[in-house]
């Protein structure tokens, strides 16, 4: 089946940004094609993975004295600070491409953004496996490279999260543009020493400012390049839009949904 | 079996204890255990309280005749349903534990007995052997380094008039996990499930490097099973992220029942996958005749059977049952 490529012009809510990633999640297993998309945020948001309880790892009072949007993710994970990034997500119900398992589309992927580094002109790797204490504790998604996903030398760059029902699956992931270690160390729990990022971002590694629309131009295509694809350009129909603000309005906006975890 | 009957069993043993000259050699552990210990440090105020339920013959007959193994030290000691203690010769420190702690010992009898019921398949599907042992069932409890709070459990049965005398022969059941604080489990408990499998493996290797006679010419099959549990608790630790740790039947839509039950299947797909490669492995080595090592092989591919068999019947079978209530896939 074909690809479809969604580039949004304008940074938009982060509760509405979960919502069309939703939304192209159950598209892809009822029109079998996958879906590309490049977003950013309209102001610094925080996300959490599905199951996380907000208390063990969100400085919640902060967020909210200092006006920093939270949602809550459909797919598994750590917290990540979403400000000044590019975030990607991909949907697809295409088991020829992306196989069963959660940890080979996660690698197939990571190597296609790969491929957009290097459009960059960066040099960037798989990471091996992260300490066992990493994935046990509370640490943010950027505190350390996990296995298979990406870093420019040996600090992390693009973190990722993958919710799988048989063969759909969504994956989304964030490219910092600028790293803010400071605002991430504030928003986080537990402070502490734990607390040291071990990541940089594209302007860290390039060493000069890049703006979003330099970046995902270079993603999109090495994505693309990668999977030997030519995607149609698309945008969400307008009569789908409901669609999309239901979704939003029933989980993202919702506070029992973001805030209230069993 | 009534109460009377397990009383009339256990007083059968008894007798043969005293008749016989020929009680148990001390049954040792190589490590140094502690679950006496640890067990002391509870007291029956502070546990949370049991919240009855109802119980079918079943798990009645075995909870009228659940035997604990407890370990101090370099011993296992079995506890008789009455608290007897009946292997090794009693201590002053066990009988101090035990006459002190009858409450606490029925306490956790009680919460093994309801996790057995509620978050396992292990009496059902050993109903059979259970009740050809007129329910004699053997609760080795493995303090997990919790204060006495989690225990890891494994059951095994037997034929009462023979637990003494042929102690070994003991049929393994499975293995549970249980928190003495904590009755409702996140995702059914799975998570301690799986993760044992891989910590299980990992000691099925350091046995083989004793038991097994050659090794290196079965490395192929050590290497792929050791992935396949890599990949299955890799895999299933990442779903369940995305899983809800409790359903909430009156809020889940129809079509978000339909996505979780896919989901516990998927995991249920890897089970099954390395289920065939062990196996495999297991009838070579029946073949090769490897008797010394393919037992436990055997025991690692029961754990994986079992595990099966609770998400066919309280996960999947489950939500399974519940979807169809549902009229419609939005609903």
């Amino acid at each position: 089946m074909g690809w479809r490529l969604i580039l949004e012009p304008a940074p938009l809510k982060g509760s509405f940004n979960m919502a069309v990633d939703e939304y192209l999640f159950r598209a892809a297993s009822s029109d079998g094609r996958t879906y590309v998309r490049f977003y950013g945020w309209q102001r610094p948001t925080v996300s959490l993975g599905y199951s996380q309880r907000i208390g063990d790892v969100l400085d919640l009072d902060f967020c909210r004295s200092h006006g920093i949007d939270i949602v809550r993710r459909i797919t598994g994970g750590k917290l990540v600070l979403h400000h000044r990034e590019v975030t990607y997500s991909v949907c697809s119900a295409e088991g020829a491409v992306f196989t069963s398992s959660l940890a080979d589309s996660y690698r197939l992927i990571s190597r296609a953004l790969i491929r957009g580094l290097e459009k960059m002109g960066l040099e960037a790797s798989l990471a091996e496996a992260a300490p066992a204490s990493y994935s046990r504790g509370f640490m943010p998604c950027f505190s350390l490279p996990a296995r298979d996903e990406i870093e420019i030398a040996g600090r992390k760059i693009v973190g990722s999260a993958q919710k799988r029902v048989g063969p759909r699956f969504l994956q989304h992931g964030s490219i910092p543009l600028e790293s803010d270690p400071d605002l991430l160390r504030q928003v986080s729990l537990p402070k502490g020493k734990e607390s040291e990022f071990c990541l940089t971002s594209l302007s860290q590694a390039l060493g000069r400012a890049v703006t979003f629309e330099w970046a995902v131009d270079r993603l999109a295509a090495g994505f693309m390049e990668f999977f030997g694809v030519e995607p149609e350009a698309w945008n969400i129909p307008l009569k789908e839009m409901s669609v999309v603000r239901k979704i939003e309005e029933s989980r993202y906006d919702n506070p029992g949904w973001t805030l209230e975890r069993q | 079996m009534d109460a009377g009957a397990a009383v009339r069993s256990e007083f059968k043993v008894l007798i043969f204890l005293v008749l016989s000259d020929t009680i148990l050699p001390d049954i040792k552990d190589e490590g140094n255990m502690n679950e006496v210990a640890e067990l002391r440090k509870l007291d029956v105020k502070n546990l949370p309280p049991i919240k009855p339920i109802l119980l079918d013959d079943l798990n009645v007959m075995v909870q009228k005749n659940l035997y604990l193994e407890i370990g101090s030290g370099p011993y296992l000691f079995l506890l008789s349903p009455s608290y007897s203690i009946l292997n090794p010769r009693p201590e002053d420190d066990i009988n101090d534990f035990v006459g002190k702690n009858e409450v606490l010992l029925d306490y956790l009898k009680e919460t093994i007995i309801q996790n057995l019921a509620v978050y396992s398949v292990l009496i059902d599907i050993n109903s059979y052997f259970i009740e050809q042992n007129n329910g004699v069932v053997l609760a080795r409890l493995k303090d997990r380094d919790s204060g006495g709070r989690r225990f890891e459990i494994k059951f095994y049965t037997h034929a009462a008039m023979e637990l003494l005398k042929h102690y070994e022969d003991k049929i393994y059941i499975g293995r549970d996990f249980i928190d003495l604080f904590n009755f409702r489990r996140r995702h059914f408990g799975l998570k301690d499930l799986i993760v044992s499998l891989r910590d299980q493996y990992d000691d099925l290797i350091d046995t083989a490097q004793q038991k097994l006679k050659s090794l290196m010419e079965h490395k192929s099959f050590f290497q792929e099973i050791s992935e396949s549990v890599s990949e299955l608790k890799a895999e299933s630790l990442q779903i369940l992220e995305t899983i809800p740790p409790h359903l909430d039947f009156s809020k889940i839509s129809g079509t978000e029942l339909i996505d979780i039950n896919a989901q516990y299947r998927a995991i249920n797909h890897y089970l099954i996958e390395l289920q065939d490669e062990v196996g495999e492995f297991e009838n070579l080595l029946r073949y090769k005749k490897e008797n010394d090592f393919v037992r436990y092989v055997t025991k690692y591919r029961k754990d994986l059977t079992n595990l099966i068999s609770y998400f066919n019947i309280k996960i999947n079978g489950f939500l399974s049952a519940k979807i169809h209530n549902f009229k419609n896939r939005e609903k």
